[in-house]
């Protein structure tokens, strides 16, 4: 892809929770030199759900931590809201973390020491606030794991410590809320409904929402799919099925 | 295996390196005492090799058990009559007087001063030059002469020399006139020259300050008129050293039986003065006995030092110990799945587990080797501060004796492989399917097995503690009660602490939690979540707390003992004592007829003065030495109330005996003697004399057990000074104008201190205090291994916290949060050490100040304040602790630290 070729992945008409523009990222120099992202330019628009594939390598997880400001651009920029990323000192750095953007990761979400809703109040509590109370019961009720709240992550099922972690993405109504393989430690029943419940935090909330995976089904449920392949973004589908998207990783790997 | 082992420590260097650590610091200590304990017992050997130099034998009285401090002197005649034996070179009388005072002139404001002596004696002796005997070497200025007689003119400024250190310390110059305050009292000398004390070449005289006088100068002034302390004697070349020895006994024999003759012709009232001398044996006694005699005597000095050295190295040992286990279980712990891999591959519990101990002896040996090292590194350093403080001089290399090296390795591997057993057996039973697993854990005893053996021990620790405190037991029984009962206490709270661990914990955070919001919540959370870990890491902690704090629980009851006796026990109002350093004490003659004089001059102020002698082991009673005080029996009511349960102080001597004595009721009790009894007293030269019993008193703080008449003190002990003094005042005098009275005389004896009873008190509750701080800082040593400890444990627990530190980070908790939480955390790992060690360390305390005699402690008072301020201190080291770690949870990279496995 030629550097002047049209942004396409930059939507127009939506006011970008986040975005990368240019973004570059070397590991290592010389021989022992790669490419992670290699001039990535992409909008994540407010109130959307994009997903974001690739094989393994490809730097698909390498783009959501420059984008969540977990990791730095060798070259180019990330913003959050108009907040360059690139700018900031370490401490203000993670205070945008704590404020605007919510993680889920694939496995260890949790705090063992702490109770199911202390780990869902985490981010608020280290800001020094408390939630408010009618969005904590609505972002708890709709966890549905009830009486447990109390409970320690390892009385929890695998699928209900996951809602757990993406309430307490949610808590903080962060701008935008990155998933890295949330489902990829859980059978695909449980997976499917951690994913209607992200779904839903993007329909019902209007959450932002970024999901990094590289499960076709997990993906389907977005309203948008980036694919990347050796640090770029080879193609992009709006709202595809499970089938389409299985037909495009064919194309990109064959 | 061993390659395996080998790249296991080279791949996990931080953490070895802190286990490390905690072994070099206990090696380092342990080999330090040594050391240094070496250094010193070499240089005082060589010191009494050198002061004997050529000498062959010595002439002195025989003296029975007891301190040579008594010795009966000899008279000069014996000079004479040894120099006269066949095969005799050369003789040197000597005398070696305690304090001999220099004192330092006043300047620019400045009022004169005696010269310091904080831990070395301060002598007066003859200057000779007899080749080959001479223990003073002129460096500068020339010998001293006779000028003229100091009891004709008292005026006459006579001469001196001094020792090179003394001199080059207080800048003392030759050709200038000073004071020197002498048994006799205060006389003006010239210093005429500057010498090295027991080598031409250096000065060996290890921090004493020396001053040398003409012969009969230093008799006159040293009170030692027509006597000598002893005879040092050359033999000829060729000549053999047993014959000539037999010939001088004989001739002295044969002298001692003349001397008797020419005695029984004399007046009655001479022949009382001489009784001390009548069954005075003279001896002759070889070089070799007596550089064997001087090193006993030092060794006793310094196996009080051997031994509390080496009892603290022991407590690092000690401490140490528990680091290293703690930080074995850990970071097996942390190496399961990879040790089941292992497993998995084909290596068999047994390979596994030795491969463990394997690895704990490579680190052992690496760190004896290092801990060396750095023990004498610490030698180096603590010999300097003994030079500073003005212990001594300790020239020369420090002695690497072989048994350092030998016990160093021992204790340092042995302690590191021993540490592994326990971790290293469980690892055996790690199953090969362990490496699948995603959490798991070595599964250490049950708690329950934990819990009852901790409460079995601590139990039986607590009734040899009881048994100690209640029941009356020889020292031996006693002490090994105490002793047992405190190791058992210990042991059993240490198995018990991670039962309690949580809920303390618990307790300790949640004033944490409400300060400092999330962080120190997940500070609390962290502290408990493995109680095991929190009990193990605090008990480093634990055990120098303990210690430090029964110390405190001792010095203050003393403390109180010595407040209450001042209070209770003392009538006298001011009282002179003296700052130079003598087990004896010793203030001139003069000082104590003016201060005497005082109630004669001004019977309006001063009611009486009273005069007080002490001798170490002064006298026997069937063949067992005792400390005896004198003091004038007839007077002593008016200074000290000594608590007489029966008869009067001032009861004159009954059934026929000439003396009377003062005995507390203890000893009386176990002689079976009262009022009246006659009981008889050895004293050194071989006199036994029969004192009858003129009262029995029970407060011994002050005086002693055994009390006797000044008088009889002159008979029978003439070499013991005068050691204090007190004065009464008249009724209604006014004590400053009475006091000013006091000053008038004693302003000319800088070494004299005078004090009232509240200022005594003052004094004696300083030392205690300076004993005190001198004990806390040998015990912060072991605090300090403590601090590693919990630096180890929390640097271990950021190894394995590292997913969730970044988890932390990564949702937006702050570096400063980070290093908050690590650092409450520590706090209150600390502070759980800490409040377990307070508290046996007051159990401890109380435990000993029961068993200890009523002498020392009779009182007993529990320093809260301090103890108080201890555990603050114990939170601050958590602080410390924790700086390391929280820096390093603080950068962890967060990327990596959520992707670590």
């Amino acid at each position: 892809m030629s550097i002047d070729a049209p942004p396409r992945q930059v939507e127009e008409g939506l006011a970008a929770a986040a975005r990368v523009v240019d973004g570059h990222k070397v590991y290592g120099s010389g021989d022992t030199e790669v490419r992670a992202l290699d001039g990535v330019t992409v909008d994540f628009g407010e109130g959307r759900f994009t997903a974001i594939m690739g094989a393994s390598g490809s730097g698909k997880s390498t783009l959501m931590h420059c984008a969540a400001g977990l990791d730095n651009l060798t070259a180019g920029s990330a913003f959050i809201g108009e907040t360059e990323l690139g700018g900031l000192s370490e401490r203000n750095l993670t205070l945008l973390r704590r404020d605007q953007i919510g993680f889920v990761f694939q496995a260890f979400n949790l705090l063992p020491t702490l109770t199911a809703i202390e780990n869902i109040n985490l981010p608020l509590t280290l800001a020094g606030r408390s939630a408010d109370p009618e969005w904590l019961n609505e972002v708890v009720t709709s966890i549905g794991i009830g009486d447990r709240l109390d409970h320690r992550p390892n009385e929890l099922s695998g699928g209900q410590q996951q809602r757990v972690a993406i309430a307490r993405a949610l808590i903080s109504r962060p701008s935008i809320v990155f998933a890295d393989e949330p489902t990829g430690n859980l059978d695909s029943a449980t997976g499917g409904e951690v994913l209607d419940f992200l779904r839903d935090a993007v329909d019902k909330l209007g959450q932002t929402l970024v999901l990094v995976t590289h499960d076709a089904a997990a993906a389907a449920r977005a309203d948008r799919v980036l694919f990347l392949g050796d640090g770029r973004i080879v193609d992009e589908l709006d709202r595809p099925d499970a089938d389409a998207i299985f037909d495009r990783i064919r194309e990109l790997g064959g | 295996m061993f390659h395996l082992t080998l790249r296991n420590i080279a791949r996990r260097k931080l953490r070895y390196a802190l286990t490390t650590l905690a072994v070099v610091l206990g090696v380092a200590f342990l080999s330090t005492s040594f050391f240094l304990t070496d250094k010193i017992r070499d240089t005082f050997d060589e010191l009494a090799t050198d002061i004997t130099g050529d000498i062959d034998l010595v002439v002195r009285t025989t003296i029975g058990r007891g301190e040579g401090f008594n010795r009966l002197p000899i008279p000069e005649e014996l000079e004479s009559i040894v120099a006269g034996v066949p095969g005799v070179a050369g003789v040197d009388p000597r005398i070696m007087m305690w304090n001999v005072i220099p004192i330092i002139p006043a300047e620019w404001g400045e009022k004169a001063r005696a010269v310091p002596s904080r831990a070395a004696p301060q002598f007066g002796m003859i200057y000779s030059e007899v080749p080959g005997l001479r223990n003073l070497f002129l460096i500068e200025g020339r010998a001293p002469e006779r000028v003229g007689s100091l009891h004709e003119d008292p005026e006459l400024v006579a001469e001196f020399v001094m020792d090179a250190r003394t001199a080059k310390d207080h800048r003392f110059g030759v050709g200038e006139t000073y004071r020197i305050s002498g048994p006799t009292g205060l006389r003006d000398f010239l210093l005429v020259g500057i010498v090295n004390f027991g080598d031409p070449d250096e000065d060996k005289g290890i921090g004493a300050n020396i001053s040398g006088f003409d012969r009969l100068t230093a008799q006159e002034f040293l009170d030692m008129e027509g006597r000598f302390d002893q005879i040092d004697i050359a033999i000829e070349p060729g000549a053999d050293r047993e014959v000539v020895r037999t010939a001088i006994q004989t001739e002295l024999d044969a002298a001692k039986a003349a001397f008797l003759v020419e005695l029984s012709t004399m007046p009655d009232e001479f022949q009382i003065l001489l009784i001390p001398y009548l069954e005075a044996e003279l001896e002759v006694i070889t070089s070799d006995q007596q550089i064997e005699e001087s090193r006993t005597d030092f060794d006793q000095f310094i196996s009080i030092i051997s031994a509390v050295l080496l009892a603290f190295a022991i407590i690092a040992v000690v401490v140490s110990t528990f680091i290293i286990n703690n930080t074995f279980s850990i970071v097996l712990g942390q190496r399961v799945r990879e040790l089941a891999l292992l497993r998995v591959l084909g290596a068999t519990g047994r390979q596994v587990s030795r491969s463990i101990r394997l690895e704990g002896f490579v680190i052992g040996s690496v760190a004896t080797a290092l801990g060396l090292v750095g023990g004498y590194l610490l030698a180096l350093l603590l010999r300097l501060v003994l030079v500073s403080t003005g212990f001594g001089e300790l020239p020369g290399s420090i002695p690497i004796r072989p048994r350092t090296l030998i016990v160093a390795a021992v204790v340092g591997i042995g302690t590191t492989v021993a540490s592994t057993i326990g971790p290293s057996r469980r690892v055996r039973s790690i199953s090969p399917v362990a490496s699948l697993r995603d959490d798991v854990r070595l599964t250490p005893t049950g708690m329950r097995r934990r819990l009852q053996a901790g409460g079995l021990v601590a139990l039986i620790g607590i009734a040899l503690l009881a048994i100690g405190m209640t029941v009356d037991l020889d020292t031996r029984p006693l002490l090994s009660s105490l002793g047992l009962g405190a190791l058992g206490t210990f042991f059993g709270v240490y198995l018990l602490s991670p039962v309690i661990a949580r809920p303390v914990a618990d307790l300790l955070g949640r004033p944490i939690r409400r300060l400092f919001g999330t962080p120190g919540r997940l500070a609390g959370e962290n502290a408990r979540r493995s109680p095991r870990r929190t009990a193990a890491t605090a008990a480093a902690l634990t055990v120098g707390l303990a210690l430090v704090s029964m110390a405190a629980v001792v010095s203050d009851s003393m403390k109180a003992t010595i407040v209450q006796a001042l209070e209770d026990g003392i009538e006298a109002d001011l009282f002179v004592l003296t700052a130079s350093f003598n087990p004896a004490g010793g203030l001139p003659d003069e000082l104590s007829e003016g201060l005497v004089g005082l109630a004669d001059e001004r019977p309006d102020l001063v009611a009486s003065t009273a005069i007080y002698r002490f001798a170490l082991g002064g006298m026997t009673i069937d063949a067992d030495p005792k400390d005896v005080g004198g003091v004038d029996l007839d007077l002593v009511d008016s200074h000290m109330k000594l608590g007489i349960v029966d008869g009067e102080s001032a009861n004159p001597p009954t059934g026929g005996a000439a003396f009377s004595l003062l005995l507390h009721v203890d000893p009386a009790t176990d002689l079976g003697v009262g009022v009246g009894s006659l009981v008889d007293i050895g004293f050194p030269g071989g006199h036994e004399e029969t004192f009858s019993v003129g009262a029995i008193f029970d407060d011994s703080t002050m005086m002693g057990n055994w009390v006797i008449g000044n008088d009889a003190f002159d008979r029978f002990l003439p070499r013991a000074p005068d050691n204090s003094i007190s004065l009464a005042y008249a009724a209604g005098a006014d004590p400053d104008t009475a006091r000013n009275l006091v000053h008038a005389v004693t302003d000319d004896y800088p070494q004299a201190n005078v004090m009232n009873g509240n200022e005594l008190r003052e004094q004696m509750e300083g030392r205690l205090d300076q004993l005190l701080s001198i004990i806390t800082v040998f015990l912060g040593l072991s605090l300090f291994i403590a601090v590693l400890g919990i630096t180890n444990t929390l640097a271990l627990s950021v190894y394995e916290r590292t997913r969730e530190l970044g988890l932390l980070r990564a949702i937006g908790m702050t570096r400063r949060q980070m290093r908050r939480m690590m650092r409450w955390e520590a706090v209150i790992i600390a502070l759980f050490g800490g409040l377990l060690g307070v508290a046996m360390g007051v159990l401890f305390g109380l435990a000993a100040t029961a068993a200890l005699p009523e002498t020392f402690i009779d009182v007993t008072s529990v320093p809260v304040l301090k103890l108080a301020l201890y555990l603050c201190v114990a939170g601050l080291f958590g602080v410390v602790a924790a700086i390391f770690p929280a820096r390093r949870a603080a950068r962890l990279d967060i990327l990596k630290a959520i992707s670590y496995e």
